[in-house]
């Protein structure tokens, strides 16, 4: 494939007719999306979008996204693919990065933010689907139009021009803009495409964001093959989703533990056959045994693949086949086709087999690096264009991959990677704190919990709910600390650094 | 009951004001007022404080999607 678009070209062009994606009672064929790609493109490129300019993107997941999405794609413009629940703060720092030309936003999401956020820094051109925003000073704004076109004359981005930025949380608590070619995507999605044997008969339950690296290689991987997008947001009530499941006959259901966890805690799954699932990939933290094997039981048809991946490996980097899930419990597997994975002490030498070292990978779906920002790309880019994962593994005589934890200090919950010094920072802004130390901890939903351990100035000045609000204000859903606790004082090292795994040893006694 | 569920959503979920743009039949998924973790702390709301059992099969957008809903369903089940 030449290009990330060349992906919807090549479906339309053989699958017409097709449905290419499901959202409420919305159905496009790949004849509707290719033209209202196109009819869109045209649009922006009205508004002077052009090649490589960015165009930031705050849109739920629904056959829009996906218009959105291959817009952007035809003009050669880079997609910088956003949560759109999130606060005007972290998107100054977004803005202020990799300065969009346009932001696309759907009205309810940006009425929450659109009043507060930096003028300096903010898109010159908005395109919002409703009236009646308020908008930083000096920017224009229109209303996404409903054209379609057949054709539109417009160059194929080059193979390793700039296609899609996925920001994560750095370390340093600011985020970084993972930035992907075209040539990445392409590597990518022909490798998973090709390893779950997809085919134009699939059609996927999509219920992880497009944001999200993991759900944007849905989107991708089933317009590669023609294939068709069943996007449901309801998770938060599965027995909605399991009705959609049944009546659209999916074929494939991705997800994250928690995804899992919930249809098994909280829908009547049990009560229900799904025959048409013919597999289902779980990524972004391990489902415990105990969990997958239930899950196996409840949905007999599907063929369960275990992953695993990285945004700055655009997706996936492994995988461990249905046939070897009994055979390597625990395991995240092999590389994917295309890529190669080692598990390497700090030196950059094989660790010997069951001796603990960092996950590295090369391979062409390696990021180019993080936008505008090449010290914190060489900090997991090496000179070979490996990509250190900072996850820390044991490889078997075999070969097999087990994950056994991280270099770094963050926490993964609910698949979302979190930085805890951007928490604790903004904790240390709440009058009344002296020092806030967030940790993960085990849970059965999120993968991690996180728990704010805060020492106060005045013991028994400040109450939970004040704290609980004050991240409620400032931090989006999934970066808030599950649990509160007030302490006189952390453990710490010599030179008074939070020795955070005692701290979490003692609130484990604790509970 | 609407007032007591809707004051608990602005506790909760809307930093303690009162968004006066959030109507009592919006959805909170397609507002994004709040999400799965949300949904769990809502029920245990209306369990503690209604004394309410809620079944697997009962939640669904139909029972839970917005202020009005939640407060019908609440309604139904204590009558």
């Amino acid at each position: 494939m030449e290009a990330v678009w060349s992906y919807l070209e090549e479906a339309h062009r053989r699958f017409p007719e097709r449905e290419a994606v499901v959202f409420g009672d919305t159905r496009w064929t790949y004849a509707t999306l290719y033209r209202r790609s196109l009819g869109l493109a045209n649009q922006m490129s009205a508004m002077g979008v052009g090649a490589g300019d960015r165009v930031a993107l705050l849109w739920e997941n629904s056959a829009e996204y996906l218009r959105i999405y291959f817009a952007v794609q035809k003009l050669g413009a880079v997609l910088v693919g956003l949560n759109p629940v999130i606060d005007a703060r972290y998107l100054d720092k977004v803005f202020g990065d990799c300065a969009p030309k346009l932001l696309v936003a759907q009205v309810k999401f940006a009425r929450r933010f659109s009043a507060d956020l930096n003028a300096a820094t903010s898109p010159p051109a908005w395109l919002v689907d409703a009236e009646g925003l308020e908008l930083p000073a000096g920017a224009d704004c229109e209303l996404i139009e409903d054209d379609e076109l057949s054709e539109l004359e417009c160059p194929l981005p080059g193979y390793e021009d700039n296609s899609l930025i996925l920001y994560t949380s750095g370390t340093t608590g600011q985020p970084k803009g993972v930035t992907l070619s075209q040539h990445n995507l392409i590597a990518n999605t022909d490798s998973i495409a090709e390893y779950l044997e997809l085919d134009e008969t699939e059609r996927v339950m999509v219920l992880l964001p497009f944001y999200y690296s993991y759900g944007h290689s849905l989107l991708l991987t089933h317009v590669a093959v023609g294939g068709c997008l069943v996007i449901d947001n309801r998770l938060a009530f599965p027995n909605n989703v399991l009705d959609t499941m049944e009546r659209e006959r999916v074929t494939g259901l991705p997800g994250v533990a928690a995804t899992f966890t919930i249809f098994m805690t909280r829908s009547n799954l049990a009560e229900r056959s799904i025959p048409s699932l013919r597999y289902f990939t779980t990524a972004g933290g391990a489902l415990p045994p105990a969990g997958l094997k239930r899950l196996r039981g409840l949905l007999p048809t599907a063929r369960p693949i275990i992953m695993y991946g990285q945004t700055e490996g655009t997706a996936r980097l492994s995988y461990l086949p249905a046939a070897e899930v009994d055979v390597k419990p625990g395991s995240i597997g092999r590389g994917i086709p295309g890529v190669k994975l080692e598990v390497l002490d700090d030196e950059g030498r094989p660790t010997a087999p069951d001796v603990t070292g960092e996950i590295v990978a090369s391979g062409e779906n390696i990021m180019k690096g993080y936008w505008g920002d090449p010290e914190e790309t060489s900090n997991v880019l090496d000179e070979q264009r490996r990509l250190w994962t900072g996850d820390l593994a044991r490889i078997d005589r075999d070969g097999y991959i087990y994950v056994v934890g991280r270099k770094k200090d963050m926490i993964k919950s609910g698949a979302f990677r979190i930085n805890p010094k951007e928490i604790e920072d903004l904790a240390a802004e709440l009058a009344g704190v002296v020092q806030c130390a967030v940790i993960g901890v085990e849970d059965e939903l999120l993968g991690e919990k996180m728990v704010a351990c805060i020492i106060q100035e005045f013991e028994e000045r400040l109450e939970i709910k004040e704290v609980k609000m004050h991240f409620r204000k400032l931090l989006p859903h999934w970066k808030q600390p599950q649990e509160i606790l007030f302490m006189s004082d952390f453990p710490r090292t010599s030179s008074g650094k939070v020795r955070k795994h005692l701290l979490k040893e003692s609130y484990l006694a604790t509970i | 009951m609407q007032d007591s569920i809707r004051k608990f959503i602005i506790e909760n979920f809307l930093a303690g004001k009162d968004d006066p743009t959030f109507k009592n039949d919006d959805s909170f998924l397609d507002s994004r007022v709040i999400d799965s973790t949300g949904i769990l702390e809502l029920i245990d709301f209306i369990e503690d404080e209604h004394g309410v059992s809620v079944e697997d099969d009962e939640m669904t957008t139909e029972n839970f999607d917005s202020v009005a809903k939640v407060a019908a369903y609440v309604e139904r089940k204590i009558a």
